[in-house]
């Protein structure tokens, strides 16, 4: 979702614009270390680009916690100013004002028939870096395109907002957790899980099942008995005939089975030294 | 003034003499006074400037709240003809409450 897409939208961009996106930091400041979130493209609000904070010692831009590296805006060019190489515009999206600087090749066609669309009043999505000169931030935009499908709109608020919810809180529990967790990249994850899903370290799959109060009872019966600190200690975990013994009374054979087979199948609990021995993924 | 939050018909009330931006479905434009249904589906008359071209179904205006279902415009943008309103209305919602922080 955030990471995968995020990332491969800010690939494409460089793949299509033939932008080195190193080149706009020098001068102003020492390369810093690369790492995953270098490579990371935000969804923003300009509010949001306002409000974030200076790392001191990295003289980096955080907002969420995360270091910003690429970003993308939506909103309307309120000011469009032509300089000999570059174009300076003012991009209003509602929450705040920021300047857009786009540099151009004088002889490029093509950068004519962009700057051309790139007229005032037009709705804009912006890619680019975030450039802190002096207190002064601006956008050193590598591309810019006029909106034609105005939904665009809509869309960069609700990313904007999943973006941040996403690296403030944490992927979602509950019984939707699972199918987030595949989504979750390892470089995206926050540094306070907001969610309170379990001690720190805890697996996020621990976090889907515990949470997972959807089950019917006798699949929380059959994880209770998976649960319990013996059978966690064990490495070769709890077998079904040994589940179904402690259930027996509460729960048939044939059900207990049948709902171990379904946890399993779930993902809720796997087998360890043959197919009828299982232990819990809650730890 | 650089903010101006995106509201619908239930909004507008909070943002009397602010500034605001409104996307609304186009009813009718009569004189200067152009009628646009909201994404909660009320009903606003914009004040509209002079010589300004309203060419699509529906249009985003930007301008001055004077009453709770009037706007001065300053400035609109036509939004096109295939916009999803609902969708744009929780925006609206989201962005003047849960996630005010990150709008206005």
């Amino acid at each position: 979702m955030f990471g995968g897409g995020g990332y491969d939208a800010g690939a494409s961009q460089f793949a299509g614009g033939g932008f080195m996106p190193t080149q706009a930091d020098q001068g102003t400041s020492p390369a810093p270390k690369k790492t995953s979130s270098d490579q990371t493209l935000r969804a923003l609000t300009i509010k949001q680009i306002i409000d974030g904070t200076q790392n001191p010692d990295e003289s980096q831009w955080t907002i969420d916690g995360q270091e910003l590296s690429n970003v993308t805006l939506v909103g309307k060019l309120t000011s469009v100013q032509e300089q000999s190489a570059c174009v300076v515009y003012q991009l209003n999206d509602g929450t705040g004002s920021m300047e857009i600087k786009n540099w151009i090749d004088t002889d490029s066609d093509y950068d004519a028939a962009k700057k051309a669309e790139l007229r005032l009043g037009v709705y804009v999505r912006v890619h680019g870096h975030l450039r802190v000169f002096d207190g002064q931030k601006s956008i050193v935009a590598f591309n810019m395109r006029p909106i034609t499908d105005f939904n665009e709109v809509t869309y960069h608020a609700l990313q904007s907002i999943f973006q941040h919810l996403h690296l403030t809180k944490g992927t979602r529990t509950g019984p939707m957790g699972g199918s987030n967790l595949a989504a979750r990249p390892a470089g995206a994850m926050p540094q306070s899980n907001g969610m309170g899903g379990g001690p720190a370290g805890a697996s996020y799959p621990a976090a889907t099942v515990k949470t997972d109060g959807n089950r019917p009872p006798i699949q929380q019966d059959i994880l209770a008995v998976f649960n319990t600190s013996n059978a966690q200690a064990s490495d070769v975990g709890t077998s079904t005939d040994q589940v179904v013994g402690q259930l027996a009374g509460k729960h048939s054979e044939r059900d207990v089975r049948q709902a171990v087979s379904f946890l399993a199948d779930d993902g809720a609990i796997y087998s360890t030294i043959d197919d009828v021995h299982f232990k819990s993924c809650e730890y | 003034m650089d903010i101006a939050p995106r509201v619908n018909f239930e909004l507008l009330q909070r943002y009397i003499e602010r500034r605001v931006r409104l996307v609304g479905q186009l009813e009718n434009l009569q004189g200067n006074v152009l009628k646009l249904k909201t994404s909660d589906n009320g009903t606003v008359n914009v004040l509209i400037k002079p010589g300004a071209g309203f060419d699509s179904p529906f249009i985003e205006v930007e301008g001055i709240v004077e009453s709770p279902n009037t706007i001065r415009e300053l400035d609109h943008t036509n939004f096109g003809s295939s916009f999803d309103m609902s969708l744009y209305n929780e925006v609206c919602r989201l962005s003047n409450n849960e996630f005010q922080a990150l709008f206005s």
